[in-house]
């Protein structure tokens, strides 16, 4: 099996993994239960090519992890999930692009660069997320608000401006 | 829809944890927010490609491969996994090489498509290239098609054979292949005339004047003269048998082509009609030009179905000028008796090419069983039907159509120029 393929079961394995430790933790042993087999299904439309169901496990496997808040699971957890599900998202995606594709040649120096990117842009993500939960920073809500206001304009402004270049 | 899902849940978050205070919620959705950002910093500007095609040969017979090049300059900004697309149409398949990839460019880089690719008969458009550029998460995509349009032109294969088995009415004043029924220089022998001062001795014919008649007799030989040919394509869709991919009407049309060419060669006049769902007219000609036009006639001919030309009986006579020679190339219908029998009526002079449908499909669908009762029927009705024609007057060349168009027309003339012998001494 090549590496690309190896990173996306890992990916779905850690999302999963986490989730339904998460979950087991907490004596939500029904819902561990389903979402272990939500990733085994994820595995097997993988597998026979169903990409479209890595669309539908984002949506779900986040929905898991918001009501994983509300059940008291470690935020670290559920951060390290997300990221998981980011990742075999993002995988997955890559080879829905590359499916048509007739290139054999340097297709596997194209996957690596895009690992190596994803990987990067992960930890990344992971590092600036956990940060305030490693070091016990208790947010003022008022700070919260004026954070997630200003991400969220941004953002906002970003996607009008790319979408005008398009 | 990536960029929406994306988004989507990324707000999602946002909004549950505002509504439920929950901080672990906003965090929660800073990673989604992070990988957003990320595709925000790599989206290049605009994509400048420079584009430049090379088709080698533009031109080629059926069957045989053309290569395409295609070489792209990134005069713009970094694009990573830039996906770059030739368009390849419907007809054309790629038998080596890479029409797709997926590549990062970095600015002032080359990079070339080279590939090769095999075509049907017929004049296909390489519309242009697709490039499909953005971030290298997919989420922001610029999509541009660059028109950089090509040409590939395929004609169809026209085998070079050694004779077509028709003895022309009509003949013109250029000395060709086709004897003229005049006395003259030629090779077939024609009458015995008196001997004229200035005949060579090679043509006295010895045994007459030995008769003691006291003078001398000279053999006169028929001129061979070029025609005028007038080939009839038969177009119709309900002509056009198909099966497994394979049609009919590709034969047909190599037939057309190799008759054109070989009469073209000798120096004949030859014109073109496809008829079926229009009348596609090529007048008479002769000469490279006229090959060329014909061919190019035949690379564009399509069957089609017309409420009109559904019959042979629309079919403009007219045209042609009396006498002359129509070859006609059909696997023949029964309705289409009436028709051919009338113009040979008319004092044409009609020669069908037929390629056998029934062999056709029982060879491309490789039916085992040859004998089975509606194979043989078909096979007996067609049988008569062609006897019908052939003693109307009509030469009918039935050809094996899952044989090569060389072979198939290559061994039959011999038979048929015999049969149209006995025909001409019996009326």
């Amino acid at each position: 099996m090549k590496r690309f393929e190896i990173a996306i079961i890992l990916s779905i394995l850690l999302s999963s993994f986490c989730l339904g430790l998460g979950y087991f933790w907490v004596d939500k042993y029904h819902i561990s239960i389903l979402i272990v087999v939500l990733n085994i299904l994820l595995l097997f439309g993988f597998w026979f090519k169903y990409y479209w169901i890595s669309h539908l496990t984002l949506l779900v496997n986040s929905l898991f992890i918001c009501l994983g808040v509300f059940v008291s699971i470690p935020a670290l957890v559920l951060l390290i999930a997300m990221v998981g599900v980011i990742a075999h998202w993002d995988l997955i995606g890559f080879l829905i692009r590359i499916n048509d594709l007739k290139m054999k040649d340097s297709l596997i120096n194209i996957k690596l660069k895009h690992m190596q990117r994803l990987f990067f842009v992960l930890l990344c993500a992971g590092l600036i997320s956990a940060i305030p939960f490693l070091i016990q920073i208790q947010f003022n809500f008022l700070i919260a608000v004026i954070v997630s206001v200003i991400s969220v304009v941004g953002l906002g402004i970003a996607v009008r401006i790319s979408a005008r270049s398009n | 829809m990536r960029l929406l899902l994306a988004a989507i849940l990324f707000f999602t978050l946002v909004l549950l944890g505002l509504i439920t205070l929950r901080g672990e919620l906003i965090l929660l959705s800073l990673p989604l927010a992070v990988y957003i950002g990320a595709a925000i910093i790599f989206i290049p500007a605009a994509i400048k490609l420079n584009i430049t095609r090379e088709i080698d040969p533009s031109r080629v017979i059926h069957g045989e491969h053309v290569n395409v090049k295609v070489r792209l300059h990134n005069g713009g900004d970094n694009l990573r996994e830039a996906i770059i697309e030739d368009k390849i149409p419907a007809l054309v398949k790629v038998m080596d090489g890479n029409y797709s990839l997926i590549t990062d460019l970095s600015p002032n880089e080359t990079l070339e498509l080279d590939y090769k690719i095999e075509a049907k008969r017929g004049i296909h458009f390489i519309p242009g290239i697709k490039v499909i550029s953005g971030d290298p998460f997919g989420l922001f995509q610029l999509n541009v098609t660059y028109p950089n349009e090509g040409e590939v032109k395929v004609l169809p294969r026209s085998p070079r054979i050694k004779n077509i088995p028709v003895r022309p009415d009509i003949t013109k004043g250029n000395s060709g292949i086709f004897p003229s029924r005049k006395g003259g220089r030629g090779i077939e022998f024609y009458n015995v005339r008196e001997y004229q001062p200035g005949d060579s001795l090679n043509i006295i014919n010895w045994l007459v004047s030995a008769r003691g008649y006291d003078r001398l007799f000279s053999n006169e030989f028929q001129m061979e003269k070029t025609a005028d040919f007038w080939l009839i394509l038969d177009a119709r869709q309900r002509s056009d048998f198909k099966f497994n991919g394979e049609s009919l009407f590709e034969i047909m049309v190599e037939i057309t082509a190799a008759i054109a060419q070989s009469l073209l060669h000798t120096g004949n006049r030859v014109g073109l009609l496809i008829y079926g769902g229009f009348l596609d007219w090529t007048y008479l000609g002769h000469g490279k030009k006229q090959r060329e036009k014909i061919l190019m006639a035949l690379t564009k001919a399509k069957s089609g179905e017309s409420r009109i030309f559904e019959k042979l009986e629309n079919l403009p006579t007219r045209i042609f000028p009396p006498r002359s020679q129509i070859i006609f190339i059909s696997p023949i219908h029964s309705e289409d008796y009436q028709f051919l029998s009338s113009i040979k009526a008319r004092s044409y002079q009609v020669l069908c090419i037929s390629p056998d449908p029934i062999t056709f499909e029982l060879g491309v669908t490789q039916s085992v069983d040859r004998d089975n009762p509606g194979a043989r029927l078909a096979m007996v009705e067609r049988r008569f039907l062609l006897s019908r024609l052939r003693y109307s007057g009509i030469q009918v060349m039935n050809i094996d159509a899952c044989l090569p168009v060389k072979i198939s027309l290559g061994h039959i003339p011999a038979v048929i120029f015999h049969r149209e012998k006995i025909i001409r001494s019996i009326l």
